[in-house]
Protein backbone atom coordinates (compact mmCIF):
# COMPACT_ATOMS: atom_id res chain seq x y z
CA UNK A 1 0.00 0.00 0.00
CA UNK A 2 2.76 2.15 0.93
CA UNK A 3 4.54 1.21 -2.25
CA UNK A 4 1.46 2.06 -4.26
CA UNK A 5 1.57 5.31 -2.78
CA UNK A 6 5.08 6.05 -3.79
CA UNK A 7 4.49 4.79 -7.22
CA UNK A 8 1.47 7.33 -7.51
CA UNK A 9 3.21 9.98 -5.88
CA UNK A 10 6.19 10.10 -8.22
CA UNK A 11 4.22 9.64 -11.16
CA UNK A 12 2.44 12.94 -10.11
CA UNK A 13 4.92 14.69 -9.51
CA UNK A 14 6.75 13.61 -13.00
CA UNK A 15 3.48 14.48 -14.69
CA UNK A 16 3.18 18.26 -12.82
CA UNK A 17 7.50 18.72 -13.75
CA UNK A 18 6.80 17.61 -17.61
CA UNK A 19 3.48 19.61 -18.51
CA UNK A 20 5.34 23.08 -18.31
CA UNK A 21 7.95 21.51 -19.58
CA UNK A 22 6.16 20.10 -22.70
CA UNK A 23 7.38 24.20 -24.80
CA UNK A 24 10.82 23.93 -23.44
CA UNK A 25 14.00 22.53 -24.10
CA UNK A 26 14.04 18.99 -23.36
CA UNK A 27 17.54 18.59 -21.95
CA UNK A 28 18.64 17.85 -18.96
CA UNK A 29 21.97 19.27 -17.08
CA UNK A 30 23.65 16.26 -17.49
CA UNK A 31 23.38 16.81 -21.25
CA UNK A 32 25.07 20.70 -21.58
CA UNK A 33 27.77 19.89 -18.33
CA UNK A 34 30.36 22.54 -20.87
CA UNK A 35 27.61 25.01 -21.12
CA UNK A 36 26.81 24.78 -17.51
CA UNK A 37 30.75 25.26 -16.33
CA UNK A 38 31.17 27.94 -19.49
CA UNK A 39 27.74 30.15 -18.38
CA UNK A 40 26.76 29.23 -15.15
CA UNK A 41 23.51 27.38 -13.57
CA UNK A 42 21.82 31.55 -13.20
CA UNK A 43 22.47 32.28 -16.94
CA UNK A 44 21.29 28.87 -18.07
CA UNK A 45 18.44 29.10 -16.03
CA UNK A 46 17.50 32.39 -16.93
CA UNK A 47 17.22 31.32 -20.79
CA UNK A 48 15.58 27.80 -19.62
CA UNK A 49 12.50 29.78 -17.86
CA UNK A 50 12.64 33.54 -18.38
CA UNK A 51 8.56 35.38 -18.26
CA UNK A 52 9.48 36.70 -21.54
CA UNK A 53 11.61 37.05 -24.39
CA UNK A 54 11.83 40.04 -26.47
CA UNK A 55 13.99 41.12 -29.68
CA UNK A 56 15.91 43.82 -31.15
CA UNK A 57 18.23 45.48 -33.43
CA UNK A 58 21.91 46.14 -32.13
CA UNK A 59 24.99 47.69 -33.08
CA UNK A 60 28.50 47.83 -31.83
CA UNK A 61 29.56 51.41 -30.35
CA UNK A 62 32.77 50.99 -29.39
CA UNK A 63 33.29 53.76 -27.47
CA UNK A 64 30.77 52.76 -24.97
CA UNK A 65 31.77 50.48 -22.06
CA UNK A 66 29.27 47.97 -23.08
CA UNK A 67 30.42 48.28 -26.47
CA UNK A 68 26.97 48.56 -28.68
CA UNK A 69 23.79 50.23 -28.66
CA UNK A 70 20.21 48.63 -29.26
CA UNK A 71 19.28 50.82 -32.28
CA UNK A 72 15.50 49.65 -32.66
CA UNK A 73 12.61 48.89 -30.28
CA UNK A 74 12.35 45.39 -28.64
CA UNK A 75 9.42 43.29 -29.68
CA UNK A 76 8.14 40.42 -28.18
CA UNK A 77 9.12 36.77 -29.90
CA UNK A 78 6.97 34.05 -30.38
CA UNK A 79 6.13 31.17 -28.50
CA UNK A 80 7.38 29.22 -31.51
CA UNK A 81 10.68 30.82 -32.01
CA UNK A 82 11.22 31.21 -28.39
CA UNK A 83 11.60 27.66 -28.00
CA UNK A 84 13.64 26.78 -31.26
CA UNK A 85 15.81 29.51 -29.53
CA UNK A 86 16.34 27.95 -26.01
CA UNK A 87 16.51 24.39 -27.70
CA UNK A 88 19.66 25.99 -29.56
CA UNK A 89 21.32 28.29 -26.97
CA UNK A 90 20.93 25.42 -24.38
CA UNK A 91 22.56 22.46 -26.00
CA UNK A 92 26.45 21.81 -26.17
CA UNK A 93 26.25 20.85 -29.46
CA UNK A 94 25.67 24.28 -30.87
CA UNK A 95 29.02 25.65 -29.75
CA UNK A 96 32.77 24.70 -29.82
CA UNK A 97 34.54 25.05 -26.36
CA UNK A 98 37.93 24.37 -27.40
CA UNK A 99 38.82 26.77 -29.79
CA UNK A 100 37.53 30.73 -30.42
CA UNK A 101 37.38 32.88 -33.20
CA UNK A 102 40.47 35.46 -33.85
CA UNK A 103 36.84 37.62 -35.04
CA UNK A 104 35.93 41.11 -33.66
CA UNK A 105 32.45 40.34 -32.10
CA UNK A 106 30.10 42.64 -34.39
CA UNK A 107 26.44 42.58 -32.58
CA UNK A 108 23.83 42.42 -35.21
CA UNK A 109 20.82 41.47 -33.37
CA UNK A 110 19.60 41.17 -29.36
CA UNK A 111 17.39 38.78 -27.36
CA UNK A 112 16.48 39.66 -23.76
CA UNK A 113 15.36 36.83 -21.52
CA UNK A 114 13.23 39.15 -18.81
CA UNK A 115 12.90 37.46 -15.40
CA UNK A 116 14.25 36.53 -12.22
CA UNK A 117 17.77 36.03 -14.17
CA UNK A 118 17.81 38.10 -17.02
CA UNK A 119 20.17 37.48 -19.93
CA UNK A 120 20.94 39.15 -23.03
CA UNK A 121 21.79 37.29 -26.11
CA UNK A 122 23.94 38.97 -28.50
CA UNK A 123 24.39 37.57 -32.16
CA UNK A 124 27.20 38.18 -34.11
CA UNK A 125 25.97 36.76 -37.88
CA UNK A 126 29.33 37.59 -39.56
CA UNK A 127 31.11 36.13 -37.10
CA UNK A 128 29.26 33.08 -35.88
CA UNK A 129 29.58 34.00 -32.55
CA UNK A 130 27.11 34.57 -29.42
CA UNK A 131 27.88 37.02 -26.32
CA UNK A 132 26.34 36.18 -23.02
CA UNK A 133 26.08 39.15 -20.60
CA UNK A 134 24.54 38.37 -17.10
CA UNK A 135 24.75 40.45 -13.50
CA UNK A 136 27.42 42.38 -15.60
CA UNK A 137 29.64 39.49 -16.79
CA UNK A 138 30.20 38.72 -20.92
CA UNK A 139 31.16 35.62 -22.17
CA UNK A 140 31.07 34.82 -26.14
CA UNK A 141 30.82 31.86 -27.75
CA UNK A 142 31.35 30.28 -31.39
CA UNK A 143 28.30 28.59 -32.42
CA UNK A 144 29.20 27.45 -35.80
CA UNK A 145 27.91 24.04 -35.48
CA UNK A 146 24.61 24.98 -35.36
CA UNK A 147 25.23 28.41 -37.33
CA UNK A 148 22.78 27.07 -40.17
CA UNK A 149 20.17 26.56 -37.82
CA UNK A 150 20.36 29.58 -35.72
CA UNK A 151 21.07 31.67 -39.39
CA UNK A 152 17.47 30.14 -40.80
CA UNK A 153 15.21 30.82 -38.20
CA UNK A 154 16.60 33.94 -37.06
CA UNK A 155 18.23 36.33 -39.17
CA UNK A 156 15.17 37.09 -40.63
CA UNK A 157 14.48 39.04 -37.71
CA UNK A 158 16.34 41.96 -38.56
CA UNK A 159 13.87 42.76 -41.36
CA UNK A 160 11.36 43.18 -38.95
CA UNK A 161 13.03 47.12 -37.68
CA UNK B 1 85.93 20.98 -40.43
CA UNK B 2 82.57 21.78 -39.85
CA UNK B 3 83.00 24.39 -37.21
CA UNK B 4 85.68 26.04 -39.36
CA UNK B 5 83.16 26.58 -41.99
CA UNK B 6 80.38 27.73 -40.00
CA UNK B 7 82.86 30.41 -38.24
CA UNK B 8 83.71 31.36 -42.03
CA UNK B 9 79.92 31.32 -43.08
CA UNK B 10 79.35 33.69 -39.93
CA UNK B 11 82.53 36.25 -40.13
CA UNK B 12 81.17 36.40 -43.92
CA UNK B 13 77.73 37.09 -42.93
CA UNK B 14 78.68 39.28 -40.26
CA UNK B 15 79.72 42.09 -43.22
CA UNK B 16 76.40 42.40 -43.97
CA UNK B 17 76.70 44.32 -40.46
CA UNK B 18 72.74 44.85 -40.99
CA UNK B 19 70.54 44.69 -37.92
CA UNK B 20 67.03 41.98 -37.15
CA UNK B 21 64.05 44.39 -36.56
CA UNK B 22 61.41 42.41 -34.34
CA UNK B 23 58.22 44.62 -35.08
CA UNK B 24 55.02 42.49 -32.92
CA UNK B 25 51.54 44.54 -33.03
CA UNK B 26 49.15 42.50 -30.19
CA UNK B 27 45.89 43.09 -29.41
CA UNK B 28 46.45 41.68 -25.61
CA UNK B 29 43.35 43.27 -24.18
CA UNK B 30 40.82 42.20 -26.68
CA UNK B 31 37.69 40.47 -25.44
CA UNK B 32 37.67 36.75 -25.99
CA UNK B 33 41.01 36.06 -27.02
CA UNK B 34 43.18 38.92 -25.54
CA UNK B 35 45.15 36.02 -23.24
CA UNK B 36 45.81 33.99 -26.37
CA UNK B 37 47.33 36.99 -28.18
CA UNK B 38 49.38 37.67 -24.98
CA UNK B 39 50.64 34.47 -25.42
CA UNK B 40 51.64 34.88 -29.48
CA UNK B 41 53.35 37.66 -28.60
CA UNK B 42 55.43 36.26 -25.86
CA UNK B 43 56.38 33.21 -28.05
CA UNK B 44 57.14 35.60 -31.45
CA UNK B 45 59.27 37.57 -29.14
CA UNK B 46 61.30 34.81 -27.72
CA UNK B 47 61.88 33.22 -31.26
CA UNK B 48 62.59 36.79 -33.21
CA UNK B 49 65.52 37.44 -30.19
CA UNK B 50 66.51 33.39 -31.12
CA UNK B 51 66.33 34.23 -34.78
CA UNK B 52 68.87 37.48 -33.68
CA UNK B 53 70.91 36.01 -31.80
CA UNK B 54 71.83 32.96 -34.59
CA UNK B 55 72.43 35.82 -37.33
CA UNK B 56 74.53 37.42 -35.16
CA UNK B 57 72.68 40.51 -35.53
CA UNK B 58 71.67 42.81 -32.73
CA UNK B 59 67.79 42.43 -31.83
CA UNK B 60 65.92 45.67 -32.48
CA UNK B 61 62.71 44.94 -30.46
CA UNK B 62 59.32 47.20 -31.17
CA UNK B 63 56.14 46.24 -29.16
CA UNK B 64 52.46 47.76 -29.77
CA UNK B 65 49.93 45.71 -26.98
CA UNK B 66 47.90 46.79 -24.31
CA UNK B 67 46.85 50.07 -25.12
CA UNK B 68 49.23 51.45 -26.95
CA UNK B 69 47.34 49.81 -30.20
CA UNK B 70 46.91 53.38 -31.85
CA UNK B 71 46.96 53.26 -35.50
CA UNK B 72 48.42 56.65 -36.21
CA UNK B 73 51.27 55.43 -33.96
CA UNK B 74 52.22 52.63 -35.37
CA UNK B 75 52.45 54.28 -39.00
CA UNK B 76 54.19 56.87 -37.39
CA UNK B 77 56.92 54.33 -35.55
CA UNK B 78 56.81 52.72 -39.15
CA UNK B 79 57.65 55.59 -41.18
CA UNK B 80 60.70 56.99 -38.33
CA UNK B 81 62.30 53.64 -38.84
CA UNK B 82 65.70 54.11 -40.36
CA UNK B 83 66.21 51.10 -42.20
CA UNK B 84 69.83 50.30 -43.38
CA UNK B 85 70.32 48.49 -46.67
CA UNK B 86 71.29 45.09 -45.07
CA UNK B 87 68.70 45.17 -42.08
CA UNK B 88 65.74 42.48 -41.90
CA UNK B 89 62.74 43.31 -40.52
CA UNK B 90 60.41 40.65 -39.37
CA UNK B 91 56.38 41.90 -38.83
CA UNK B 92 54.13 39.89 -36.97
CA UNK B 93 50.30 40.69 -35.51
CA UNK B 94 48.17 38.56 -33.47
CA UNK B 95 44.71 39.97 -32.78
CA UNK B 96 41.15 40.25 -34.26
CA UNK B 97 40.83 40.81 -38.26
CA UNK B 98 38.61 40.08 -41.11
CA UNK B 99 38.95 40.50 -44.82
CA UNK B 100 40.13 43.79 -46.22
CA UNK B 101 37.74 45.86 -47.04
CA UNK B 102 38.75 48.74 -49.19
CA UNK B 103 40.26 46.94 -51.51
CA UNK B 104 38.21 43.85 -52.19
CA UNK B 105 41.36 41.85 -54.47
CA UNK B 106 43.30 42.24 -51.46
CA UNK B 107 43.72 38.39 -50.00
CA UNK B 108 45.76 40.22 -47.05
CA UNK B 109 43.53 40.55 -44.19
CA UNK B 110 42.97 44.05 -42.44
CA UNK B 111 44.35 44.07 -38.37
CA UNK B 112 41.97 45.38 -35.94
CA UNK B 113 43.70 47.68 -33.58
CA UNK B 114 40.71 47.21 -30.31
CA UNK B 115 37.56 47.41 -32.33
CA UNK B 116 38.10 51.48 -33.31
CA UNK B 117 40.94 51.23 -35.70
CA UNK B 118 42.32 49.02 -38.05
CA UNK B 119 45.19 48.41 -40.78
CA UNK B 120 45.85 46.12 -43.47
CA UNK B 121 48.93 43.84 -43.66
CA UNK B 122 49.75 45.02 -47.28
CA UNK B 123 49.75 48.49 -45.88
CA UNK B 124 52.45 48.35 -43.15
CA UNK B 125 54.34 45.57 -45.59
CA UNK B 126 54.06 48.26 -48.04
CA UNK B 127 55.87 51.12 -46.13
CA UNK B 128 58.40 48.62 -44.97
CA UNK B 129 59.27 47.18 -48.57
CA UNK B 130 59.66 51.21 -49.15
CA UNK B 131 62.50 51.84 -46.56
CA UNK B 132 64.56 48.78 -48.95
CA UNK B 133 65.78 46.73 -46.08
CA UNK B 134 67.02 43.01 -47.38
CA UNK B 135 63.86 41.21 -46.47
CA UNK B 136 60.77 41.67 -45.19
CA UNK B 137 58.72 38.86 -43.25
CA UNK B 138 55.41 40.06 -42.37
CA UNK B 139 52.91 37.80 -40.60
CA UNK B 140 49.12 38.02 -39.67
CA UNK B 141 47.51 35.51 -37.38
CA UNK B 142 43.96 36.51 -37.43
CA UNK B 143 40.74 36.07 -38.92
CA UNK B 144 40.74 37.34 -42.64
CA UNK B 145 36.68 36.73 -42.48
CA UNK B 146 34.63 34.31 -40.88
CA UNK B 147 33.65 30.82 -42.20
CA UNK B 148 32.47 27.67 -40.44
CA UNK B 149 35.34 24.70 -39.67
CA UNK B 150 35.72 22.15 -37.09
CA UNK B 151 37.56 22.13 -34.14
CA UNK B 152 41.33 21.72 -34.17
CA UNK B 153 43.26 18.73 -32.16
CA UNK B 154 46.23 20.99 -30.68
CA UNK B 155 49.29 19.04 -30.59
CA UNK B 156 51.91 21.31 -29.40
CA UNK B 157 54.87 19.55 -27.68
CA UNK B 158 58.36 20.33 -27.29
CA UNK B 159 61.00 18.03 -25.03
CA UNK B 160 61.35 19.66 -21.56
CA UNK B 161 64.95 20.68 -20.55
CA UNK B 162 66.22 20.30 -23.94
CA UNK B 163 69.54 19.93 -25.08
CA UNK B 164 71.20 21.24 -27.95
CA UNK B 165 74.50 19.70 -28.65
CA UNK B 166 77.07 21.85 -30.49
CA UNK B 167 76.30 20.34 -33.71
CA UNK B 168 72.95 21.01 -33.56
CA UNK B 169 73.71 24.47 -32.19
CA UNK B 170 75.66 25.06 -35.59
CA UNK B 171 72.80 23.40 -38.26
CA UNK B 172 70.38 26.02 -36.50
CA UNK B 173 72.61 29.00 -37.16
CA UNK B 174 73.55 27.97 -40.34
CA UNK B 175 69.56 27.12 -41.26
CA UNK B 176 68.52 30.57 -39.95
CA UNK B 177 71.29 32.05 -41.63
CA UNK B 178 70.34 30.63 -45.06
CA UNK B 179 66.66 31.65 -43.98
CA UNK B 180 67.87 35.01 -43.82
CA UNK B 181 70.70 35.93 -45.37
CA UNK B 182 70.36 34.08 -48.29
CA UNK B 183 67.35 35.66 -48.94
CA UNK B 184 66.02 39.40 -49.68
CA UNK B 185 62.74 40.66 -50.63
CA UNK B 186 59.25 39.92 -49.09
CA UNK B 187 58.23 36.75 -47.16
CA UNK B 188 54.73 37.65 -46.07
CA UNK B 189 52.15 35.21 -44.74
CA UNK B 190 48.77 35.29 -43.36
CA UNK B 191 47.20 32.36 -40.74
CA UNK B 192 43.51 32.15 -43.59
CA UNK B 193 43.13 33.25 -46.82
CA UNK B 194 40.55 35.58 -47.48
CA UNK B 195 36.93 34.70 -46.88
CA UNK B 196 38.37 32.71 -44.07
CA UNK B 197 38.68 32.43 -40.25
CA UNK B 198 41.16 32.05 -38.09
CA UNK B 199 41.04 30.32 -34.99
CA UNK B 200 42.99 30.38 -31.08
CA UNK B 201 42.88 28.14 -27.98
CA UNK B 202 43.92 28.31 -24.39
CA UNK B 203 47.28 28.02 -25.40
CA UNK B 204 47.46 30.93 -27.83
CA UNK B 205 46.76 30.43 -31.47
CA UNK B 206 47.08 27.97 -33.64
CA UNK B 207 48.42 29.25 -36.45
CA UNK B 208 51.49 31.08 -34.32
CA UNK B 209 51.80 27.95 -32.22
CA UNK B 210 52.20 25.50 -35.41
CA UNK B 211 54.37 28.25 -37.30
CA UNK B 212 56.77 28.15 -34.27
CA UNK B 213 56.51 24.58 -34.34
CA UNK B 214 57.60 24.30 -38.03
CA UNK B 215 59.91 26.57 -38.00
CA UNK B 216 62.09 24.42 -34.46
CA UNK B 217 61.95 21.26 -36.83
CA UNK B 218 63.01 23.11 -39.91
CA UNK B 219 66.09 24.50 -37.86
CA UNK B 220 66.87 21.11 -37.13
CA UNK B 221 66.72 19.42 -40.71
CA UNK B 222 69.92 18.76 -42.74
CA UNK B 223 68.23 21.49 -45.35
CA UNK B 224 65.92 24.02 -44.73
CA UNK B 225 63.57 26.38 -46.82
CA UNK B 226 60.89 28.85 -46.22
CA UNK B 227 58.50 27.17 -48.26
CA UNK B 228 59.26 24.01 -46.07
CA UNK B 229 58.23 26.12 -42.38
CA UNK B 230 54.85 27.08 -44.77
CA UNK B 231 53.72 23.97 -45.68
CA UNK B 232 54.88 21.93 -42.43
CA UNK B 233 52.06 24.43 -41.13
CA UNK B 234 49.59 24.13 -43.34
CA UNK B 235 49.65 20.58 -42.76
CA UNK B 236 49.49 20.76 -38.82
CA UNK B 237 46.56 22.89 -39.46
CA UNK B 238 44.79 19.71 -41.26
CA UNK B 239 42.56 21.76 -43.43
CA UNK B 240 40.62 23.01 -40.69
CA UNK B 241 42.59 26.53 -41.37
CA UNK B 242 43.63 27.40 -44.62
CA UNK B 243 47.14 30.16 -44.13
CA UNK B 244 48.78 31.66 -47.04
CA UNK B 245 52.21 32.82 -47.68
CA UNK B 246 53.71 34.71 -50.61
CA UNK B 247 57.52 34.77 -51.36
CA UNK B 248 59.56 37.87 -53.69
CA UNK B 249 62.87 37.86 -53.83
CA UNK B 250 63.05 41.32 -54.87
CA UNK B 251 62.14 44.11 -53.25
CA UNK B 252 60.97 46.28 -56.14
CA UNK B 253 58.83 43.35 -57.37
CA UNK B 254 57.36 42.85 -54.24
CA UNK B 255 56.07 46.74 -54.31
CA UNK B 256 55.12 46.06 -57.56
CA UNK B 257 53.23 43.10 -56.51
CA UNK B 258 51.22 44.90 -53.46
CA UNK B 259 50.61 47.76 -55.54
CA UNK B 260 48.46 46.17 -58.31
CA UNK B 261 46.30 45.25 -55.42
CA UNK B 262 45.50 48.13 -54.58
CA UNK B 263 44.73 49.63 -58.14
Amino acid sequence: MRLELVIWSALLLGTLVLIPGCKRPQQTEESRPKLQEKLGNKVLEGIRNPEQVTYFQVKPKWELENRYEIISEEKGLSEDLQWVLQETLLDDQSYFFNKTKMCLFVPELGFRFTGKNEVLVLVSFSCRQIKFISNGRERILDNDPNFKVFQTNFRELLTHF
Amino acid sequence: MKKIFLALFLSATSLFGGDFYGIIVAETEVENIGHHVFFDAMRMNRQMGKIAKNLGREFKQIMFYDDDLVADEIIQQIDSLELKHDDIVFFYFSGHGQQAVEHPDDPWPLMKLGGRQAINLSTVTMKLLEKNPRLVVAMADCCNHALSIDPVELYFAFPKGEIIDDCEKELIQVNTQKLFHDHSGLIMASSSKAGEPSWSGMMGSFYTLYWIQALYHELREQDTAWEMIFERTTQRLEDKQHPQYLIIPSNEDARLTLDVLKN
